[in-house]
């Protein structure tokens, strides 16, 4: 049976975690706390200056396929529980 | 074969490629025309929405900006692949499910109101036709620099190669011409800056290079570009000089407004299920990401390179590139002091100014790069400024022919005639564009600033509150959307246009981080005043219970 109230809660739930990273990954450690982040030097990069121009990219990629994931799986748990293959079968 | 002849090779043979690609998608219906019939893969679609955001403002303007502002500049870079992030889970998912044509669709169908949806068009409009100025001015600029014609040749000619796709093949031929766009522009954008970090670093991952030693192996490359900055009396580079507030805001602009960009947003519309953007706007991320971290390590050689080579160094022996650049007015020597010697210093005895734009599409003359890398570059430029055209075209054709005439003026309008007059609308809208780019704007920076701007203050809130929170309702959206366009518009227009002046900023946000304030204000507006009305009727209210289930 599914149960769409406990899906769109348990996508709500994950929203907010998500949302938390973005902005720690786009706004806290590139720019918030970049002083505190340069005082490590890693590869020749102060740490704070490596995330804003690099680790961000590398990081929201991540993000995103951690979002489509979640949600695949949730799809399958609350909204077609009993059909194993999921709605994404090619 | 000398440059100019390798040049028109691989430009004509790329132009040569769109218009097959064209052809051989183009299309008979509007479902087509307008999204691409819905059926792209995930992937194509991933490619295609990394070249349609990567214009050629970004290709150009960001690898300077990064280099002569260094750390500050880095917002200007997180901002877009943030907003995708947001894009992504917020929004884009939910107007797939919805299932019409555009973003306006959504605004006026949700808010159940032809005023709501007016207001969208006007600024769709305004966004979408700011946003090309800046493109066709770019082509033009190629044109002029690498084929030695006119600007207003070359953006003629440009224009009329985005014609023939458009006009043909709607969406579905921009979404595969901007799937070879893409390969073409990264390819370009990399092969330069690979043999730079070779050349400066002896190492051939740029993104790693520019952290390691310099090539003598004395000291890392980002101390030698920190004390050269700092020898001539800019900021250092890896240090932050603006206020952590006005990085902030301008990140969140940038965020907000890529997020809602019509033309970056129609672009979801084009793959099949719901579950299928989630994945395409990973794609785009990756794809992004890869010519993202390859612009800092571009800015920083170019710099460390201009640094040290130009300065001190006596006109008369200045390299041929320097001559070039000089030639067409991107590169100026003032010699303040009459010794006859470069002097590239910041503050009042700087005798070099250097345009922004030439950053990056110097390398390959500094690197001293064969001829094929600079013709590369060429055609990797047009690629970036062709796609993202197309796009905006699209949405400025599909405003008109969709949500202005078959929406409000004539809903009896049949499928046909609305396709013949999407066509219409796509040639007047190039038409518009020849325009822009042969007479621009002189504060095109400034007015893409503001498209940003009125993206994020405009479209964000009431598009997110929409999908999120029934109880939004018709009064609210309206009020929203015009107290946002309102603040953002009057305070850049006061900073920008009428003479305000930069110490006044309130907070100190400056106009190009104003969005995030006006999104703000359209959050609290959009909800503090539907309070005071009654809620969306019964259809509206199940229309968004339904686009938030994939089935």
């Amino acid at each position: 049976m599914p149960d769409k109230a406990a899906y769109w809660k348990a996508h709500l739930r994950l929203l907010a975690g998500l949302l938390v990273l973005w902005f720690a990954v786009g706004i806290g450690l590139p720019v918030l706390l970049v002083d505190t982040l340069n005082a490590f030097r890693i590869a020749g990069f102060p740490l704070g200056f490596w995330m804003a121009f690099q680790g961000a990219f590398l990081l929201f990629p991540l993000l995103a396929l951690l979002y489509a994931r979640r949600m695949r799986y949730l799809e399958r748990k609350y909204l077609q529980p009993g059909d194993r293959q999921g709605t994404d079968t090619p | 074969m000398d440059t100019t002849t390798l040049i028109f090779l691989f430009v004509g043979t790329s132009f040569l490629l769109y218009t097959v690609i064209a052809w051989k998608s183009r299309v008979s219906s509007t479902k087509d025309f307008y999204v691409a019939g819905g059926g792209v893969s995930p992937l194509a679609n991933g490619l295609a929405t990394a070249a349609d955001f990567m214009s050629v403002a970004a290709m150009l303007s960001v690898p300077g900006i990064i280099a002569t502002q260094g750390y500050d500049a880095a917002v200007y870079l997180i901002g877009p692949p943030g907003g995708f992030v947001l894009l992504g889970m917020l929004i884009a998912p939910y107007l797939r499910r919805f299932g019409r044509f555009t973003m306006i669709d959504f605004i006026g169908d949700r808010y159940y109101s032809n005023t709501a949806r007016t207001v969208a068009i006007v600024c769709a409009l305004f966004v979408s036709l700011t946003y090309l100025a800046g493109q066709m001015r770019g082509v033009g600029v190629v044109f002029s620099r690498f084929l030695e014609v006119e600007i207003n040749t070359g953006v003629v000619i440009g224009a009329l190669i985005v014609l023939i796709y458009a006009v043909l093949g709607g969406m579905k031929g921009i979404t595969y011409t901007q799937v070879a766009q893409f390969c073409v522009l990264a390819f370009a954008f990399l092969t330069p800056i690979i043999f730079m970090s070779i050349l400066l670093t002896h190492n051939p991952v740029p993104f790693l290079g520019w952290g390691g030693k310099t090539a003598d192996g004395s000291m890392y490359m980002l101390d030698k570009l920190d004390g050269l900055s700092q020898e001539f009396g800019f900021k250092a580079f890896t240090t932050q000089g603006k206020p952590t507030i006005e990085l902030v805001c301008i990140g969140l602009t940038l965020m907000f407004g890529t997020a809602s960009m019509p033309h970056i947003v129609v672009r979801f519309f084009t793959v099949p299920r719901m579950q299928d953007v989630r994945t395409s706007v990973f794609y785009t991320l990756l794809f992004i990401g890869i010519v993202f971290l390859c612009m800092p390590p571009a800015a920083a050689f170019s710099r460390a390179y201009i640094l040290e080579a130009v300065n001190h160094l006596a006109y008369t022996d200045v390299p041929g590139w320097f001559t070039t650049w000089e030639k067409i007015g991107l590169l100026q020597f003032t010699d303040l002091n009459g010794d006859g010697i470069i002097q590239h210093v910041s503050g009042p005895q700087n005798e070099l100014r250097i345009d922004n734009d030439i950053i990056f599409l110097a390398i390959p003359e500094i690197a001293r790069l064969s001829n094929w890398v600079v013709a590369l570059v060429a055609a990797g430029t047009l690629a970036a400024a062709l796609s993202t055209a197309a796009g905006l075209l699209l949405v400025i054709s599909t405003a008109v022919s969709h949500d202005l005439l078959k929406k409000q003026i004539w809903p009896d309008l049949t499928e046909t005639r609305e396709l013949q007059i999407a066509r219409i609308c796509a040639a007047g809208a190039v038409a518009i564009g020849i325009y822009f780019g042969m007479h621009p704007p002189s504060f095109i920076i400034e007015t893409i600033a503001l498209a940003f701007s009125i993206a994020a203050s405009v479209f964000f809130p009431v598009i997110v509150l929409g999908i999120f929170r029934k109880r939004t309702n018709r009064e609210g959206a309206i009020a929203g959307m015009l107290a946002g366009l309102v603040f953002s518009v009057s305070y850049i227009v006061y900073y920008q246009f009428l003479g305000g002046k930069a110490n006044g900023y309130w907070l100190d946000i400056t106009p190009q981080g104003i969005g995030a304030v006006g999104m703000l204000l359209n959050f609290a507006v959009t909800i503090g005043i539907g309070a005071l009305f009654p809620p969306p009727p019964a259809h509206v209210r199940e229309m968004v219970e339904e686009i938030r289930y994939p089935m």
